[in-house]
């Protein structure tokens, strides 16, 4: 787009002051941006979304004001929802692949920059980020197995059963509230006395990586709290965003609801402790043992830091 | 049937304490019908919410949960509410005042229905 003039400017304005539903709104807001107006570009192009939802343009140039204000959460935001109404959208293919290459989703970066690449072939920043996604995805996915072989080997040392023999007694005398005062239990008996609850499926606490920290599922192994946990890191990602999209604060809980299981997900500190009860557990209940959860994974890791 | 959506968000939408009632199409998190106040930016809370329940969806099936119903998202001012109608996706979006449990019925009421249809 060339540089709007003074006359561009005031013709756009007085088209969208006498209709509401013009589509000039489009240019008077990017040339707004242009001249670093970016607060009056917002207010213009908010506004004319309001009568047109959909407008790919629209929201393109609105990812563009986000971006000039640095706010580059609104502005891939944008992007995905345009990525839905368009998905030939060049700048929004670009925009998404640089964002997921920003947060390590390499994955997600190389299928954008992939598609972007190929709507505009002479585009040489999207090629030299595509590389640079495809290499260092290539060195994670080498890198994995290893990775994952010692971490498993961690993980079942940190959650092998407790014999029974001796198990049923440590859980019968040492309460997870106990933590802050005697010594650290480990992470076989943390959650000992909870996961004994009937209408309780487990409790785990996963670390900042998504990596198990300590608790089980009654009755689907470590494999798959590892996969819950790695697929839930993206979740909070976007509990996060859809909660300061919507202005109501950080997020505090996650409360799912399938056909057999309840189940609260929630912060504590870095890492992340999920509650799952049976389908058939009154909510109020759930909640309430999660909040004893909580209170002794916070224990718990206070511990590991002092 | 719009009239009927437009019916159904407005139900929602006159509970104390909701801000905005939401339809999205559960796929592409399209809003198909919406009330809201001003404030809510409907296509982006509407995109964000069906994006997150599908991400929930698939760690409920790797944890052997079976399938998602529905999810609430607890924030420090509000509650984001979002259940499984068939091919769409009921969102509420509540202040921190709301009566959780009656939003919690009217949603589930309305995602049943709308599944039956």
């Amino acid at each position: 787009m060339k540089q709007a003039s003074a006359e561009d400017l005031r013709r756009w304005s007085e088209e969208v002051a006498r209709d509401a539903g013009s589509l000039a709104f489009i240019p008077l807001a990017e040339a707004y941006r242009r001249q670093g107006r970016d607060d009056e570009a917002l207010r213009v192009c908010l506004r004319g979304l309001e009568r047109h939802p959909s407008n790919v343009e629209a929201h393109a140039g609105l990812a563009r004001i986000y971006l000039s204000r640095k706010d580059k959460e609104k502005a891939f935001d944008e992007w995905l929802l345009i990525s839905k109404l368009d998905p030939e959208h060049f700048e929004t293919r670009r925009g998404l692949g640089f964002g997921y290459l920003e947060r390590g989703a390499l994955a997600d970066a190389v299928r954008h920059l992939s598609k972007a690449a190929e709507l505009r072939r002479d585009d040489q920043t999207v090629r030299e980020a595509l590389a640079l996604a495809r290499g260092q995805l290539g060195t994670a996915q080498q890198l994995a197995p290893k990775q994952e072989s010692a971490a498993q080997a961690a993980s079942t040392q940190r959650v092998r059963p407790v014999p029974e023999s001796t198990g049923r007694a440590a859980a019968a005398t040492s309460t997870p509230r106990a933590t802050t005062a005697g010594p650290r239990l480990g992470p076989e008996s943390l959650f000992a006395t909870l996961v004994e609850t009937p209408g309780l499926r487990g409790i785990v606490l996963l670390d900042s990586d998504g990596l198990l920290l300590a608790g089980r599922m009654s009755d689907s192994g470590l494999e798959s709290a590892e996969a819950v946990a790695s697929i839930l890191s993206g979740a909070i990602d976007e509990a996060t965003r859809t909660a300061a999209h919507l202005d109501i604060g950080g997020w505090e809980g996650i409360l799912l609801e399938t056909e057999d299981v309840k189940a609260y997900l929630q912060p504590v500190g870095d890492a992340l402790l999920l509650v799952a009860g049976e389908g058939r557990s009154p909510l109020g209940w759930l909640r309430r043992v999660a909040g004893d959860a909580r209170d002794a994974a916070a224990a718990f890791l206070a511990g590991d830091r002092g | 049937m719009s009239t009927d959506f437009r019916d159904a968000v407005g139900r929602l939408n006159r509970i104390p304490g909701v801000q905005g009632a939401i339809l999205v199409d559960r796929e592409d998190g399209i809003p198909v019908e919406a009330d809201a106040m001003e404030h809510i930016r409907v296509p982006i809370a509407a995109a964000l919410t069906a994006q997150l329940f599908r991400r929930a969806s698939r760690s409920a099936e790797a944890a052997r949960f079976r399938e998602l119903r529905s999810l609430q998202l607890q924030a420090q001012r509000g509650n984001v509410f979002a259940a499984a109608a068939g091919p769409l996706l009921v969102v509420v979006v509540t202040d921190e005042d709301a009566n959780i449990g009656l939003v919690r019925t009217e949603v589930a009421r309305l995602a049943q229905e709308l599944a039956a249809v």
